[in-house]
């Protein structure tokens, strides 16, 4: 569990963090979201202290961070940026095995590990291994960053814009690939993103930053539904703020239990947009809906997607 | 095998190659010598062989080479670190002034303190070479990208591992390119260190100069152009390889 605690930072005369307390549990992943300058880069270096705080401490189970040194605390977390950083000069193999060879690991167990992590973020390593980072595109760059940044196991993992400077196709598919890593090795990780659509699709917790300041926290649910004030509400949604509730929403929450309709079933985890999409492209206004888990069915209709209460005003 | 043959094929080897057949020959060309300046009493240089000119002309190189880049590239980390970077102005001042001394200067003033011979000559090369290695140093510790910097102290790297491993290699090949000006430049440098009574491939010039024996002049010269563009060839070769 990382906890941040009442955390200030200055530069000059700026507070570029003013006061933010904000808990994130273990094994979720935690989007900070804001434009630019508002304090959520500054925040995530404060947590393996790349920067210092001019107050409040950072807790990463229970351990205030300042207690540890530095760069021991940094080989314990993962660490991810925009710009990737490969080392130019090193093979892909010996970038991943950077952080288990500073920890003194043996060469077979890391050659073993980076095999792995290549695995994981799916590229294959018999290909890749022995390229230099100039050899892969951008996409592929950042999953060998991706790997690197997993490679001693960390128990969390911090992303600064890590997706930012990829093309649409590319960021669509390394998010994937990070929720695919996350549900497998439930990592806790601190994303910060000025994408409110990455956050809403990677974060179980988005924290929106101001000035400095945490403005609002939530799941991506909570600040959809009920933004705090008129920035949050500007920034999680402005005019497609209903549509990307739908994105949230399971379609169990709205399915009427024991009810019959026509067609292939839904599953009940599905979310509202895509039971709206198989509407609007099958011409229908109801379909069938099941959840597996324990097996009931039922119904789905237009109005209960518009209308939580089923009732239209 | 395809390496050798691949190397056969470089200019470094050629031009050393000559280099080492010019030296090999002299000491057998006072007939050529003899023939081509019919008025000179003695038409080839014989104070000291050719071999031993060289081999001290090496030396001095050598070892004001082995100090300048160790200096050099102490000087230039140290100014790129935080705690030095308030030195970047005079350093570079500095060693720029080094430059502009004449070599010929800080011999005369190098005698008195350190006496005739090798010592006064190594130490003007050190003065005039820095500056070279320094800037290079500088320049490539500088033109280090951002991005491994940043993931190099983001994942744990200490500051010390950092430019051991991620800045002095991304440098290597622009210090490389300095270390190879300050040895073309010394090598030629290092000659007038004769006139202080040092052992180089300069004495036959100097001798020469003072006697009026251009056959002297063209012994050196040759022999001191040769090394001067084969050690250039080959510290080129070593930057290819770097990058």
């Amino acid at each position: 569990m990382i906890v941040l605690d009442r955390l200030t930072k200055r530069f000059g005369t700026t507070l570029a963090v003013d006061n933010l307390s904000l808990t994130v549990p273990n094994g979720s992943i935690c989007a900070l979201v804001g434009a630019s300058g508002c304090g959520k880069s500054t925040t995530l270096r404060l947590i393996n202290r790349l920067s210092e705080p001019d107050g409040g401490h950072v807790l990463i189970d229970g351990t205030d961070a300042a207690s540890l040194a530095p760069v021991a605390l940094r080989r314990r977390i993962g660490y991810v940026i925009q710009s990737i950083g490969l080392f130019p000069h090193w093979s892909i193999a010996r970038n991943i095995g950077t952080v288990p060879e500073l920890l003194g690991w043996p060469a077979h167990r890391v050659a073993q590990r980076v095999d792995e992590l290549l695995d994981l973020v799916g590229l294959d390593p018999a290909r890749y291994r022995s390229r230099r980072p100039h050899e892969l595109s951008g996409g592929q760059q950042q999953r060998v960053g991706v790997a690197r940044a997993l490679a001693a196991d960390p128990d969390l993992l911090l992303m600064d814009e890590p997706f930012g400077a990829l093309d649409p196709v590319t960021r669509d598919g390394l998010q994937g690939a990070l929720l695919d890593i996350q549900a497998r090795t439930r990592k806790t990780v601190v994303i910060v993103t000025h994408d409110i659509d990455e956050a809403i699709r990677l974060a179980s917790l988005i924290a929106v930053l101001d000035g400095g300041r945490l403005i609002q926290q939530g799941s991506p649910h909570e600040l959809l539904a009920r933004p705090a004030n008129a920035f949050v509400e500007a920034f999680v949604g402005g005019p497609r703020r209903g549509l990307r509730l739908l994105q949230v929403t399971p379609v169990g929450e709205r399915t009427r239990y024991g009810m019959g309709a026509e067609g292939v079933p839904i599953d009940a985890g599905a979310t509202l947009d895509v039971a709206l999409e198989r509407m609007v492209t099958g011409n229908i206004d109801r379909i069938p809906v099941l959840d597996r888990a324990t097996g009931r069915s039922g119904a789905l209709s237009l109005t209960d997607i518009v209308a939580p209460d089923g009732a239209l005003r | 095998m395809s390496r050798l043959l691949r190397l056969a094929g470089r200019p470094a080897v050629w031009v050393s190659g000559a280099f080492l057949l010019v030296l090999g020959a002299l000491p057998y060309s006072a007939g050529l010598f003899g023939a081509l300046f019919p008025d000179l009493p003695r038409p080839l240089y014989s104070r000291a062989s050719f071999l031993d000119l060289a081999l001290s002309h090496a030396a001095l190189v050598g070892i004001a080479t082995l100090v300048v880049v160790g200096v050099g590239i102490g000087v230039g980390i140290f100014v790129t670190r935080p705690v030095g970077r308030d030195f970047a102005g005079p350093i570079d001042t500095l060693t720029a002034v080094g430059q502009t001394f004449p070599p010929t200067a800080v011999l005369a003033l190098a005698v008195p303190a350190m006496g005739y011979g090798g010592a006064p000559t190594v130490m003007a090369l050190i003065v005039y070479g820095l500056l070279p290695v320094v800037s290079a140093t500088i320049a490539g510790l500088n033109a280090v990208p951002r991005a491994p910097m940043q993931a190099a102290d983001g994942i744990g790297l200490s500051p010390g591992g950092r430019l051991l491993k991620v800045e002095l290699p991304l440098a290597a090949p622009v210090i490389l390119s300095g270390v190879r000006t300050s040895v073309v430049l010394n090598i030629g440098t290092a000659t007038i260190g004769s006139t202080v009574g040092a052992l180089t491939l300069g004495s036959p010039i100097i001798e020469g100069l003072s006697g009026s024996n251009p056959a002297y002049v063209i012994q050196g010269a040759v022999l001191v152009g040769l090394f001067a563009v084969a050690a250039d060839l080959w510290l080129d070769e070593l930057e290819r390889a770097l990058t």
